[in-house]
């Protein structure tokens, strides 16, 4: 403060009041503690004193205070006189009632009762109180008050401040004279610094300089004055130059600016048009959200004329009406006035929190009523955090939000479609899947109810899902047995979208044409839709739903047939599911039923996948218990047969072998081979067949022909051994017979030379007769060596030994492609062709006789089958067995040639032991042909192979 | 505060003492009411008794031990027992006050204090000689008690009951009597 008082004086003044006020301050320093320190000793001192005289006097005055000796109390009292200062004194009795007093002469005694207080000494404004009880015994009996007055205490108080005053006063005078001379030292060359500088800023001469007197900072000072003058003097030349190129300067800025405010009027008035012509709203408004601008789109969009829009809240153009509405884009909602006050707090907030965009989607409603919905794009207008307003973007999103919703039903559709397929797949019957499709369908649609029916064998329809309070009133007491409504003749409203086979939607169908009322009991029908179903392009039956409130859409129809293809794939599917899963547990059931070990094994995890009932209950096999070589051998790893064989050699191969369980007394004949899923895993597929009776018969079999084999062995002996011996003693009757004949021919008459030609021709017919007997019987016994015969030159051969006698006889021998080459017995076949040819031959009584030799292939069997052809005389039906038969013969002995009957057994024997067959076929009169096949080593190998 | 409190019911009660005080130090009070004014007068009396001894120190050789009863003998008059009786359980100095009414010579010298009413003054003036010299405080209400050598004796003035104390007959009683005291008494040799 006193700095800013200072402020404008001259240097002289300053010096001058801060010497005084420097002077003023040591005095106080000097003279305050003193002053305090003998005031406090003072206070101190009187209130001790009168603290000590207080005591001592209530001390005296116990006994008159106890005897109630007033006067005695009093005399006590007065004693106090001969102190000058005490105003007034009392003494109080126990009950604080007065009980004697003493007042100064001149005073007044104290008025009223005396304060309250605790004891001892209190300092009030001209006086001092001490208070003290009375103490006998160390029982209070009563108390004494005095107070002492301080005029004494004043007056030295009074005292002490003359005399610093005049302390202060004498200083300050002293400090004046003193100051006065000596401030001149300092000031007198300021001040001449001043007149220098006054002179040189008033006449702008800056030529003039300050003398100098002394070396101090005053010295300093006007060395720099003097040296800034000599600076000022340079820089004002140059200033009188820059200041003419200035002013050229400013003129030019002056245009440019002029020229940009044009400009910046120009960009104005466009962005003015801009906003005018704007095909979306944009309106203006203040910080409150009032409208003071709104563009002719705003006006456009909502009806209202501009003039009408100024001067309202946004939140006006909100629907608030209590009620349904219906959007241009054809959205329903309801409205409360909670849309309305909702939009204006958010505007609110928007603008009070100063936002820089806010953006949301809302409703306008148009002056006619109509709702619009909106997109709002809000922007704040401020100028230095200074809200000036706000400008809003209003867009019509109509075709937005109609596509919203399209895309909104559209995903409807397919949730449905998906739940379908869901419900598809976790539900256990067809009928599951309808009732899906039927709920979906009635919450798409927001129908009351509803049912699906199916077209059955006859024509008519069955339901197969009915809403639940569509069944409760159709219920009809003679069908409580079933669930649904079977055999309903197509008609009414949903016989004719049947029938049709197109959708039907009506909101009015007692009066649609086709309608044929409601049955009793049925729920009145307000409003109904029905769509057909189809299934591969076959009528399935119909959706039928009703009772939407306002009626069906387009689009609820259109979105129920887009649901009807899944529907149908759905329940469909849902049907060959159970029919496959039927099925599959049929073929489980098989299998279970097999007296076979049937598993399958993933071969990757080893794990077992099936295992069938003999597999469970025989073997006591577990799937679930572990690996298959864990559970089913007691192994620690994969067996070597799976990893080393079947997973390591070819895939496609099956391998098979017995085996016989110790365990359980039985065989079993395996097959193991690889399964190849369709996911491209595979498993391994065993069968183990329980073929223990099988094994015994076989035992059975085995010694059965063990036993044949032995005893045909002995008849083959037998009938070697017979014929070889019958031949000796036969020679001899043959050979004695000549002799008879040769040598007593003579001697017997032509009788007895009859006989005996008899006798030789016999033997000679029993020899042939054991020939053929004994070449028999050593077909069966003979080994046979087979190698590779080319049966072209074996029949050539056949043909070159026979060519005399078929010369003689007129045969052609025809061989119509060449014969294949075979493994055979060549010596056999031989003798197998030159039989077969030879009888050939000799059964013919045509005139071209002819005999073809040659093979088929036929399909039924793997070898070729080959033949001998005649145009011969034939084989009755009834003799073809017998001919194959030792010693049987057709015809008379001598007929065709004569024979002995064992040329076609011999040759089924080799054919047998080659492991083939033969067979005739023959019409009399037209010819025969024999037919045999060859099945040679090479079957038997391959069958081995299997083992 | 609580403190105020309590002060200002004592306020109330007091009031009643007073009132009660001037009664008892009226003497000539209503002839018809002069038995109940006796018993106030002795109320009184017996008050200033138990006051004195606040103020008058006993040798030591007065007391077995240092809280040994002070035993205060007085006659069987029906108004001065029931008026000692409410001394009955006080303390003086820690000691309890015993109340006594004369039986026997040798027993009254046990006595601190011996109190001489006017009723049965006959009957105790032939022992108070005897009990001169020893450390008994004699107090009377007669002349004749006072001649006799009591060392304090009860008088009336105007309205107020006053008393006097004969120095000589304490000092050679050997009781220091306080300053105090003595300065509210009439002093006598």
């Amino acid at each position: 403060m006193i700095t800013k008082l200072l402020r404008n004086t001259s240097i002289q003044t300053k010096l001058r009041i801060i010497l005084m006020i420097i002077c003023l301050a040591v005095i106080c320093i000097f003279a305050a503690p003193v002053i305090f320190t003998d005031y406090y000793n003072y206070r101190n001192t009187i209130s001790h004193a009168l603290d000590t005289l207080t005591q001592i006097v209530g001390k005296n005055s116990r006994a008159a205070l106890l005897f109630g000796d007033e006067p005695a109390a009093q005399d006590i009292l007065a004693s106090l006189k001969t102190e000058q200062n005490v105003a007034y004194a009392c003494i109080l009795d126990r009950d604080d009632t007065l009980f004697a007093q003493y007042v100064k002469a001149g005073w007044e005694p104290h008025a009223g009762p005396v304060p309250e207080m605790g004891s001892g000494v209190r300092f009030k404004k001209n006086y001092l109180t001490a208070f003290h009880p009375i103490v006998l015994n160390d029982e209070t009996i009563g108390s004494i008050y005095i107070k002492y007055e301080l005029s004494e205490f004043a007056s030295r108080l009074r005292h002490y401040g003359a005399l610093t005053l005049f302390l202060i006063l004498v200083s300050c005078g002293v400090a004046f004279v003193l100051s006065n001379r000596l401030q001149r030292i300092i000031t007198l060359p300021i001040l001449r610094l001043t007149d220098i500088a006054g002179a040189v800023s008033q006449d702008k001469n800056y030529s003039l300089r300050a003398a100098k007197d002394s070396d101090d900072e005053i010295g300093i000072l006007i060395d720099g004055f003097n040296e800034m003058l000599g600076q000022i003097q340079d820089r004002e030349h140059q200033l009188k130059m820059h200041r003419d190129r200035l002013e050229d300067l400013v003129e030019q800025r002056t245009q440019e600016l002029r020229a940009a405010n044009e400009e910046l009027r120009a960009t104005r008035d466009q962005l003015d048009k801009i906003i005018a012509d704007s095909i979306d709203c944009i309106i203006v408004t203040d910080s409150a959200g009032v409208i003071n601008r709104a563009n002719k789109a705003f006006s456009t969009m909502l009806g209202f004329p501009e003039e009408e829009s100024i001067g309202k809240l946004i939140s006006n153009f909100i629907p608030y009406r209590i009620g349904e509405y219906e959007s241009t884009a054809g959205e329903r909602f309801q409205v409360d006035d909670t849309l309305r006050k909702a939009a204006h707090a958010k505007i609110t907030v928007f603008l009070d929190q100063k936002r820089s965009v806010q953006n949301w989607e809302t409703h306008l409603v148009h002056k006619n009523g109509m709702v619009i919905p909106v997109d709002i794009n809000m922007v704040v207008l401020q100028d230095e955090q200074q809200l000036i307003g706000s400008v809003a973007i209003i867009r019509d999103i109509t075709e937005r939000r109609k596509a919203e919703l399209q895309i909104m039903r559209q995903s409807a559709v397919l949730e449905a479609i998906n739940t379908v397929f869901q419900e598809m797949i976790t539900c256990e019957t067809d009928e599951d899947v309808a009732r899906t499709c039927l709920a979906l369908s009635e919450k798409l649609t927001k129908s009351r109810f509803g049912w699906i029916g199916e077209l059955n064998e006859t024509g008519t329809l069955d339901t197969i899902a009915l809403s639940d309070p569509g069944w409760d009133a159709c219920r009809i007491p003679e069908s409580d047995k079933g669930r649904l409504i079977t055999d309903l003749h197509l008609q009414g409203l949903w016989g004719s979208v049947l029938k049709n086979g197109a959708s039907l939607k009506t909101d009015n169908p007692s009066k649609h044409p086709d309608s044929t009322g409601v049955p009793e009991g049925h729920p009145p029908l307000e409003t109904f839709m029905g769509v057909p179903l189809f299934y591969e392009d076959k009528p399935f039956g119909l959706i039928a739903l009703a009772n939407k409130s306002g009626g069906y859409t387009e689009a609820d129809v259109r979105d129920i047939e887009t649901l009807a293809l899944p529907y149908m794939e759905a329940l469909m599917r849902k049907r060959t599911t159970i029919t496959l899963d039927t099925e599959r547990k049929q073929l489980l059931s098989i299998f279970d039923s097999m007296n076979a070990a049937i598993y399958v094994i993933d071969t990757d995890s080893y794990q077992l996948l099936f295992v069938n009932r003999y597999m469970r209950e025989t073997l006591g096999i577990d799937p679930e218990q572990g690996t298959c070589y864990e559970v089913m051998m007691g192994f620690a790893a994969p067996c070597d047969f799976c990893t080393k064989k079947l997973l390591a050699e070819d895939p496609a191969k099956t391998y098979r072998w017995e085996y016989y369980s110790p365990a359980l007394d039985k065989h079993f004949i395996v097959h193991d081979r690889m399964i190849k899923w369709s996911d491209g895993r595979s498993a391994k597929f065993s069968m183990s067949l329980d073929i223990t009776d099988r094994k015994q018969n076989e035992q059975k079999i085995r010694r059965f022909a063990a036993d044949l084999e032995r005893s045909n062995q002995e008849l083959n002996d037998f009938a070697y051994i017979a014929s070889h011996d019958l031949k000796e003693p036969l020679r001899g009757i043959h050979n004695y017979a000549s002799f008879l004949i040769e040598d007593y021919g003579e001697k017997l008459d032509a009788e007895g030379n009859r006989m005996l030609t008899t006798l030789t021709t016999l033997s000679e017919r029993l020899e042939t007769l054991i020939e053929g007997l004994l070449e028999y019987s050593r077909m069966g016994r003979l080994d046979l060596s087979f190698r590779e015969t080319d049966l072209n030159a074996l029949v050539a051969d056949v043909v070159e030994t026979l060519t005399i006698r078929l010369t003689e006889l007129g045969i052609d021998i025809r061989i119509p492609h060449p014969l294949p080459t075979i493994q055979c017995d060549a010596t056999r076949i031989q003798e197998v062709f030159r039989n077969l040819i030879t009888n050939a031959m000799k059964y013919n009584d045509k005139n071209e006789k002819w005999i073809e030799i040659g093979y088929e292939d036929r399909p039924s069997l793997q070898v070729p089958v080959l033949y001998v052809r005649d145009n011969g005389i034939g084989i009755p039906q009834k003799h073809q067995e017998a001919i194959f038969k030792i010693f049987k013969r057709l015809h008379a002995r001598e007929k065709f040639g004569g024979g002995t009957g064992a040329g076609l057994p011999i040759v089924k024997k080799i054919i047998e032991r080659h492991l083939g067959r033969i067979w005739v076929e023959s019409e009399p009169d037209t010819g025969t042909t024999f037919y045999f096949t060859l099945q040679n080593a090479q079957k038997t190998t391959a069958s081995e192979e299997l083992d | 505060m609580t403190h105020t409190h309590n002060r200002h019911l004592n306020r109330t009660q007091s009031a009643l003492c007073i009132v009660l005080l001037f009664l008892c130090l009226d003497v000539s009070f209503d002839n018809a009411y002069a038995q109940s004014a006796k018993n106030i007068e002795y109320r009184a009396k017996a008050a200033f008794i138990y006051n004195f001894l606040k103020f008058i120190s006993y040798p030591e050789s007065a007391f077995p031990s240092p809280h040994s009863p002070i035993i205060i003998t007085i006659g069987s008059t029906p108004d001065i027992v029931s008026a000692f009786n409410t001394l009955k359980g006080k303390k003086i100095k820690g000691r309890p006050l015993i109340i006594e009414q004369y039986t026997t010579d040798a027993r009254l010298k046990k006595s601190h204090v011996v109190f001489f009413s006017s009723e049965d003054e006959a009957l105790l003036q032939k022992a108070l000689p005897a009990l001169q010299t020893e450390n008994i405080l004699t107090i009377g209400e007669t002349d004749r008690c006072k001649k006799a050598g009591g060392i304090i004796h009860f008088y009336p003035e105007g309205t107020r009951l006053r008393f006097e104390i004969n120095i000589t007959a304490a000092e050679r009683a050997r009781l220091k009597i306080s300053s105090e005291l003595l300065r509210l008494a009439k002093i006598t040799r």
